[in-house]
């Protein structure tokens, strides 16, 4: 009896021991977390009244080495024998038994001891450590609270805080910016290579536009700086033609096949010289007979011509010229096509250079348009557009399109007519019944978008109030603009369309 | 301390004597089986008994009742303003010898006896009252020059009507401090009462058989000072006692403003004595923390004197160790 109890009273004082080293470590190791949050309370709370930023960095370094410390002690931490075998008394209901056998080994006669001993073990052996020494929270626990308001509330006030308070929010984000500013990088890199004055310096001031925007201006600096370029280029555009539309895109108008393939396929591509040959050889065939044209051919001809000289309007004399050749087609007259034909490639090769550039800026006025909508739009809270809620391309669904307004509106119905364009837009498809979204489809069927009506409304209005960030309102003109919006807006929440 | 050790044998033994006797009383006293336990356990931890209740309790039948079944010399001495020292403790007279002379002879009062009932002890005058004191903690008797061994055991088991009723001197303070435990009996319930009248107003009498003699008596109230006791448990023991003073820094809140004077180290030797006890009774070979605490009130409620405040303001004694017993911490507690 006597070795075996001493054994096992030996067992369970190791027992006891061990848990409490367990518990020890982490009590001590949660005291020291919460001692590390207070003291980076304290430290952030003088940081932050010196005047330096506090750092989140700092905090968790406070904080593991509080844990650390509290670790360290919960291992050092000596162990009283004695207060252990008091707990598993408890928690085994065994009235100090274990206790007295600690307490009196040495002190009392040895057979007496070995009798409390005994009857120690006995009662105590079916009690585990753990319910001697269950894991417990510190009661310090409770003022966790205190100094975690106290971080939260001097990082969020801080200046330069971490924490970005909610507000006040930039209108523009540097991410926002960033995106401008490559979009305006991928529209210069679009343009063709400058070549006359005029296009040399608008891509200069686009240079410089994309340089600024990199600085993330404000966004008031930023739109100004972007309708001064515009307003150049548009300038500079109309001295050169009329048309607000690139050249290039009057050769839509013609047949991808036919006897003007060729033809029509270089105008596209804005190659004007390339373009006036393709159609002096068409007309060296004609008259050297190499070329046979069916009926079918010169109707086709002819009807090609008619589109080209309806889209050349602004450019009167190519215009006439066009036309000239679609008569000569109509009467089916070799002879005087392969003459109207020369002679419109002549007109054409000497319009060539002007005519390039004005494709290239017209492209650069849209590209411009178009950063100046995005840059309107960001950071705006009023409307439900997005600055980026569609796809940067020019295929379906793509930036190209979609951009329209409707001038006349009856019963929710729109017509195609009355429907004002960007130069990319041709077609706004309307189907049976209410409406209440708009979609467009480029006149080649190959883009096309939709858009609500109440989103082109949310545009327009931002556009509108873009352009009026601007330039500053005379006081009195506000009260007129604010009446103006508040019934626009009204009248569209009524009806449900603008 | 002694090499002979408790062993479970000796426990078993006293366990049997204890419940033999404790049966054997309760064949004639109905109910009172707290104030039974601690009239045994005193008797066993050898110390003197202070019973007090109003009269028609049975305080005088249950001494009666003990005496029977151990086999003790009894003696009664009903304690009355009249009583003189020397009818309790006995006198020196004149003694005619055979051969015609004449000599000084002792003649032993009713305190020679093994266990003696000082009935209404607190009827008795101050000076009376005082004759046992001697008596009580020296186990001798002085007369004159003499001094005389009372018999072992010896125990003096005393009934006092509560102090509030007229006629009565109260017990003086060195004089409650020899008193091992002092017992309230309070009035019996309705059930018990039945008992009582189904018990003493027919025919049949109860016939109380001896069941301990002296000698197993003194053999049970040497294994009571075999029983282990820790450090620690001593400690606490030696802390409440001090805590009934109300200088010291373990008193309460309560015990400085309602105690006036705490308890004696009687009080400690008393709980430890006590403990010990209720740890063979329940089978236990050390003293815990609980049974001092269960012990602590009547070892120490007729050791501390409260204040005039408290008396004013009805604060028991009882009340006050309860308060005592809350707030001192055990020793060694994790």
């Amino acid at each position: 009896m006597t070795n075996d109890d001493g054994h096992l009273m030996r067992t369970i004082l190791d027992a006891l021991a061990t848990r409490q080293r367990v518990v020890n470590i982490f009590v001590f190791t949660l005291r020291g977390a919460m001692t590390g949050i207070g003291a980076a309370a304290l430290l952030t709370v003088i940081l932050a009244i010196s005047g330096f930023p506090p750092a989140l960095g700092f905090i968790a370094i406070c904080i593991a080495a509080g844990a650390g410390a509290g670790t360290l002690l919960g291992v050092l931490r000596r162990r009283d024998t004695l207060k252990l075998a008091r707990a598993l008394d408890r928690a085994a209901g065994a009235e100090d038994r274990l206790a007295s056998a600690v307490d009196l080994e040495g002190k009392a006669p040895a057979a007496s001891w070995r009798l409390v001993r005994a009857d120690a073990v006995s009662r105590v052996s079916g009690t585990h450590a753990s319910q001697a020494i269950p894991f417990h929270t510190p009661s310090s626990l409770r003022w966790l609270p205190v100094p975690i308001v106290i971080l939260i509330a001097t990082l969020w006030l801080a200046p330069g805080s971490t924490v970005i308070a909610d507000t006040p929010v930039p209108d523009v984000s540097p991410e926002q910016w960033t995106q401008f500013e490559q979009f305006l990088r991928d529209e210069i890199e679009k343009l063709p290579e400058p070549k006359s004055e005029d296009t040399k310096q608008v891509a200069a001031g686009m240079e410089r536009l994309a340089r600024l925007l990199e600085r993330q201006p404000e966004k008031k600096l930023a739109l100004a700086q972007l309708a001064k370029l515009r307003t150049d280029v548009d300038r500079r555009r109309k001295q050169l033609s009329r048309s607000e539309r690139p050249p290039r895109q009057a050769a839509n108008a013609i047949k991808r096949e036919g006897v003007l393939s060729r033809f029509s396929a270089s105008m596209r591509q804005g190659d004007y010289k390339r373009a006036a040959e393709n159609l002096e050889k068409l007309a060296q065939q004609l008259r050297e007979q190499v070329l046979r044209m069916s009926a079918e051919d010169f109707e086709s001809t002819t009807e090609d011509f008619q589109a080209l000289a309806m889209e050349l309007l602004d450019e009167q004399e190519l215009s006439d010229d066009a036309r000239e050749c679609s008569a000569a087609s109509s009467e089916m007259n070799r002879d005087r096509l392969s003459e109207a034909m020369r002679k419109f490639a002549k007109r054409l090769r000497e319009n060539a250079d002007r005519l390039s550039q004005c494709d290239s800026l017209c492209q650069a006025s849209g590209a411009l348009s178009e950063l100046q909508n995005r840059i309107g739009r960001a950071g705006s809270r009023r409307g439900r557009a997005s600055a980026f809620m569609r796809r940067e391309s020019d295929k379906k669904g793509g930036l190209r399109a979609g951009v329209g307004t409707a001038d006349t509106y009856s019963d929710g119905l729109l017509d195609a007519q009355g429907i004002g364009t960007t130069p990319d837009l041709v077609t706004p498809r309307e189907g049976a019944g209410a409406s209440t979204r708009i979609t467009t489809t480029s006149r080649d069927e190959r883009a096309r978008s939709g858009q609500e009506l109440m989103d082109q409304y949310v545009e327009m209005m931002q556009r509108a109030e873009a352009d009026l960030d601007i330039e500053s309102v005379p006081i009195s003109y506000r009260e007129f603009l604010r009446r103006y919006f508040v019934a626009i807006r009204s009248y569209s929440e009524e009806e449900g369309s603008p | 301390m002694s090499d002979e050790a408790v062993n479970r044998e000796v426990i078993d033994q006293f366990l049997g004597g204890f419940d033999t006797l404790r049966h054997e009383i309760a064949k004639r006293i109905v109910g009172y089986p707290d104030v039974i336990n601690q009239v045994l356990t005193a008797m066993f931890a050898g110390g003197h008994i202070l019973l007090e209740g109003v009269p028609g309790l049975g305080k005088t039948l249950m001494v009666q009742t003990i005496a029977e079944a151990t086999q003790l010399a009894f003696q009664r001495i009903q304690f009355t303003p009249d009583l003189m020292p020397a009818d309790i403790t006995g006198t020196v007279i004149i003694h005619d010898d055979e051969k015609g002379g004449r000599q000084f002879r002792f003649q032993k009062g009713p305190i020679f006896a093994n266990l003696v009932l000082a009935d209404e002890v607190n009827r008795a005058t101050p000076k009376t009252q005082s004759a046992v004191l001697e008596a009580m903690q020296e186990r001798t008797v002085t007369v004159g020059r003499s001094t005389h061994a009372l018999p072992a055991p010896f125990w003096v088991l005393a009934t006092q009507n509560p102090i509030e009723m007229e006629g009565t001197y109260p017990l003086p303070e060195a004089q409650l401090d020899r008193f091992f435990y002092k017992v309230n009996m309070m009035p019996q319930g309705e059930e018990e009462l039945l008992g009582i009248i189904g018990r003493t107003t027919g025919t049949d009498e109860t016939t109380i058989e001896p069941v301990l003699g002296p000698e197993q008596i003194q053999q049970m109230q040497r294994t009571v000072r075999q029983v282990l006791i820790a450090e620690f448990v001593q400690r606490y023991a030696a802390r409440i006692a001090l805590g009934t003073h109300k200088d010291n820094d373990l008193a309460t809140d309560m015990t400085r403003r309602f105690l006036r004077y705490g308890a004696s180290p009687r009080g400690v030797q008393t709980l430890v004595l006590a403990g010990k006890v209720r740890a063979l009774l329940a089978g236990r070979f050390n003293v815990s923390c609980e049974d001092i605490r269960e012990v602590t009130k009547p070892s120490l409620r007729h050791r501390i004197i409260r204040s005039f405040e408290a008396e004013a303001e009805g604060i028991s004694p009882d009340a006050i160790l309860d308060s005592l017993i809350e707030s001192i911490a055990e020793p060694a507690a994790a």
